[in-house]
Parts: C-alpha cells; structure tokens; sequence
C-alpha cells in the first residue's frame, strides 16, 4: 500500500503548478459546503497534488463564502455527491448561478464526480480512492463525464 | 414640543440607517473591495463586478424586502389579534413551510420553477393551504373569531410540525437536508427571487396602507367597527390573506427568520403610536433595515463561513428590544 501512495505522489503534480480546486458537498441545501484544513479530505486532495482553495481554513466542513469562491477561482470543481443524477443535478444547479458564471470551473465545465461511498468512509479504499481521483484529473480529458 | 421633534427624527434616522446598511453591504465581505472598486463594480464594471452587483447587492435588497414582509405581516397580525404577542408565524406558517420542504425532500421532488426549488415551492404552498383550513375551520365556531382562530391555528401547527417530526424520523438521511434548509439564509440569492417577491410585497403594502383606517376601527372591537360602517368579516379576510402571503413567501426565499416579524411592529409603535398606517409603513421599511444590518452580520461574523441569519435577528433583536422596552417603561413612569 505504500508503494502505490508512493506511486500516487509520483504521477501528482510538483508545488507551483499544482491546480486549484473548490470541493463541495451537494444536496445541502442553498449553500455551498466545502472541506477545510482539518479534513481528511483536504489531506487527500493534498495527497494528490491538488490545491484546496478552502485550505487557509481552520475546521471540517464550512458553508464557503461565494466571494471567496469568485476570487479564488478554482479551475476545477470536485462535487461529491450520492450518485451520478446528484452530480449532473449539481453542474446544473452551479451553471445557473449568476455570480459564479466567471469561475475557470464553471466556465469550462471543469467538474468531477466523486462518489460519495467511495471518499466519505475510512478505510484502506482511501488509497483506492486517492488513485482514481489522480487518474481522473490528471489524465481523463473529458471531464464532465468523469 | 417634544412629539413634533419626533415626527421628523424618525424618519431622517432611518432614512440614514438604511442608506448606511446598504452601502455597508455592498463594501463589506469576505473579500476586500476598497470604495473605489465598489464604485467602479457598479458602474463600469471591472474586476469586482460579479461580486458587488450579483452577489452583494441583490443580497441586500432581498434582506430588506424579506425584513420588510415579515414586519408588515407582523404588524397586521397584532393588529388583527390585538395582541402585541402575535407575530407572522403565529397561525403555523412555518409549520406549513417545514412540513412542504420535508414532503418535497420525501417525495424526491427535483424541479425548479421560476429559479426556486421544490422545496420553496411547496414550503409556499402547504403554508398557504395550512393556514386556509385554520380560517375555513375556526369560522365556523361559536367562540369570538380571533380566539378560535388562535386557536385552531396552534393546534393544526402542532398537527403540521408532528407530520414533519414523523417524516424526518422516517428517512434520517433527508433530516441534515431540511434542517439546512429550515435555517434559511441569503447565501447566493440573485435578483431572479428579487423581482419574484418585489410585485407582491409592494402590492401587499399598497393595499394594507389602502386599509389601514379599516384596521384602526377593528382595534375598537369587531362589534364597534361593524357599528362604523367598517366590513369586518371581508376586511378581516383580507389582512389575513395578506399577512399569510407575506410570510409565505419570506419562508420560501429564505427559511424561518424568527422575531423580526415580532419586535419590529412593536418597537415602531411604541415611536410612531398606534395609527396603523405609519405602523404598517414604517414597520416595512425598520423591517426592511433590520435584516440588511442583521444579515450583514450573519456573513461577516465568521467570515469565509456563514451563520444563519435567524440566530444574529433573535441575538441582537432580544437585547434591543428589552431596552426599548424599559427605556418606554420610564419614560411613563
């Protein structure tokens, strides 16, 4: 298991050129809910040579502050959610807010699905779970339909 | 001497308050803007634009004319109880509202109209419905109207919240879902639910000021208003109609936002006295800049994450309003 974590750093990104992502929680009501310094999956996303825009903050999961949001402008935006339907339910429900349209994600259609099952429970599947989330990003062009 | 003094001090003091909310909320967030970017957001864009003119200013207009709704539905509903206690969810509108958003949640509703959920939508309408049946009910009974309304109205909320309680119980997974929703909050509202609630709040206060002399009458008692020539059971109707729709729609755009509704009516008449046209009007617009104040405290507080707006309206509204109490009690004194 170490080798493939190993493995897993080697294909990451070096700092520097490390890409920008918002990661957010669907299905929370009218609010988007994100992961700061203290979670697991900020350690992950770190782990895959990702850049959590929500990193500075201290705490689990917070509501984001859509300024911030706008002003950090992710280029891609990582929807965890329970199933594909969610998924698409959330690009929709993003592409439709006014004040986001700017943001390189939302512009681009930059958005990855992460099954809610696989990155929200404990366990050795994590590594599973940090690997797929490199393969997607890094080398799978159509990401929409991730 | 004293009372002409204050005829125009009130107003020209919440004139500036208000002027101050707002530009307030446009200058202030989790992002620093200095006044000349906010200038420059406004009229000629740049690079603050999406910030200042679709996310902050829309925001606080939205605050305002929730704030607004909820004061003047406040005001009607003492009015038509003649009871300082009631306030815009006395009759189970937010029962109504909770058990529409969980039904909505259970049902698996996933369509958006006009920009609002499901969920808004049917938090709208089983409200509505809700407080319908109250009126459709209690008129019929022999006990004085207000009374039996009051109390059909508690009763069937208590109905209402158990479905609710019942639902969430069946299904744990949709509780974090409605509870989120249930706190309500401004949080990425634009102008599409602006201009949705902007007719019907302007037309409910037109009509309630129209109506406002009917009011003071039905202060004297239904039986001394009847005697004046005032229709009491079409009037009644009427303010109670408004009252609903205003709180409705406030719980659809924005959650449960508790005593605005309760303190602003109140605290204005003890200024402006008890005509029920000042009241109604200058209830709206101290409503109205409550909530901006209140909700720029919401998103500013804890900034980059939010708390919801309902904790900061009862966390500063119930101190104040104490005050103005005391401060009333020895002025008479």
């Amino acid at each position: 298991m170490k080798e493939r974590i190993k493995l897993i750093e080697a294909r990451a990104p070096q700092p520097g050129l490390r890409p920008k992502v918002f990661l957010t929680l669907y299905g929370q009501g009218q609010e988007l809910w994100t992961c700061g310094q203290n979670s697991y999956l900020n350690y992950l996303l770190t782990r895959a040579g990702l850049q959590n825009v929500a990193a500075d903050f201290k705490g689990n999961w917070l509501a984001y502050n859509p300024e911030k949001l706008i002003a950090d402008n992710p280029e891609l935006i990582l929807i965890l959610a329970r199933n594909r339907e969610d998924f698409i339910q959330a690009t929709k429900w993003l592409e439709s807010l006014t004040p986001l349209r700017d943001i390189a994600a939302i512009k681009h259609k930059n958005f990855i699905f992460l099954d809610e099952n696989l990155f929200s429970r404990f366990g050795p599947r994590l590594v599973d779970a940090c690997e797929w989330l490199v393969e997607a990003v890094y080398f799978t062009s159509d990401r929409r339909s991730s | 001497m004293n009372s002409q003094r204050k005829t125009w001090l009130f107003p020209a003091g919440l004139s500036l308050l208000t002027a101050a909310a707002f530009l307030l909320s446009i200058k202030i967030g989790a992002v620093s803007v200095s006044w000349k970017e906010v200038w420059a957001g406004l009229f000629s864009g740049g690079q603050y634009r999406d910030i200042i003119v679709h996310l902050r200013l829309p925001r606080a207009i939205l605050a305002y004319l929730v704030g607004a709704a909820l004061a003047l539905s406040g005001a009607i509903l003492q009015g038509y109880f003649r009871n300082p206690l009631a306030d815009p969810f006395i009759l189970g509108v937010s029962s109504g509202a909770s058990l529409g958003a969980v039904l909505s949640l259970e049902l698996g509703l996933t369509w958006t109209v006009f920009g609002f959920s499901s969920q808004s939508w049917l938090a709208f309408l089983t409200s509505l419905l809700l407080v319908a049946s109250v009126y459709l009910v209690s008129e019929n009974r022999r006990l004085r109207q207000g009374e039996s309304l009051l109390l059909t109205g508690i009763a069937a909320g208590a109905m209402a919240s158990a479905l609710t309680s019942f639902l969430l119980f069946r299904r744990a997974d949709a509780y974090e879902q409605a509870v989120f929703w249930l706190l309500g909050s401004f949080s990425l509202s634009g102008w599409k639910e602006v201009w949705l609630i902007l007719p019907y709040f302007l037309l409910a206060l037109i009509i309630s000021e129209y109506f406002a002399p009917e009011m003071n009458l039905l202060a004297l008692g239904d039986e001394v208003a009847q005697s004046l020539g005032c229709p009491v059971r079409t009037t009644r109707r009427l303010f109670l109609f408004l009252a609903t729709l205003l709180a409705s729609f406030s719980v659809a755009v924005a959650g449960i936002i508790g005593f605005v509704g309760l303190i602003v009516p109140h605290s204005v008449r003890l200024i402006v006295g008890p005509d029920h046209r000042p009241l109604f009007f200058y209830s709206a617009l101290t409503g109205g800049t409550m909530l901006v104040l209140c909700d720029l405290v919401a998103r500013t507080a804890f900034s980059p994450s939010e708390i919801p707006i309902g904790v900061i309206t009862a966390a500063l509204g119930a101190p104040f309003f104490i005050y103005l109490l005391n401060w009333q009690g020895q002025k008479h004194s």
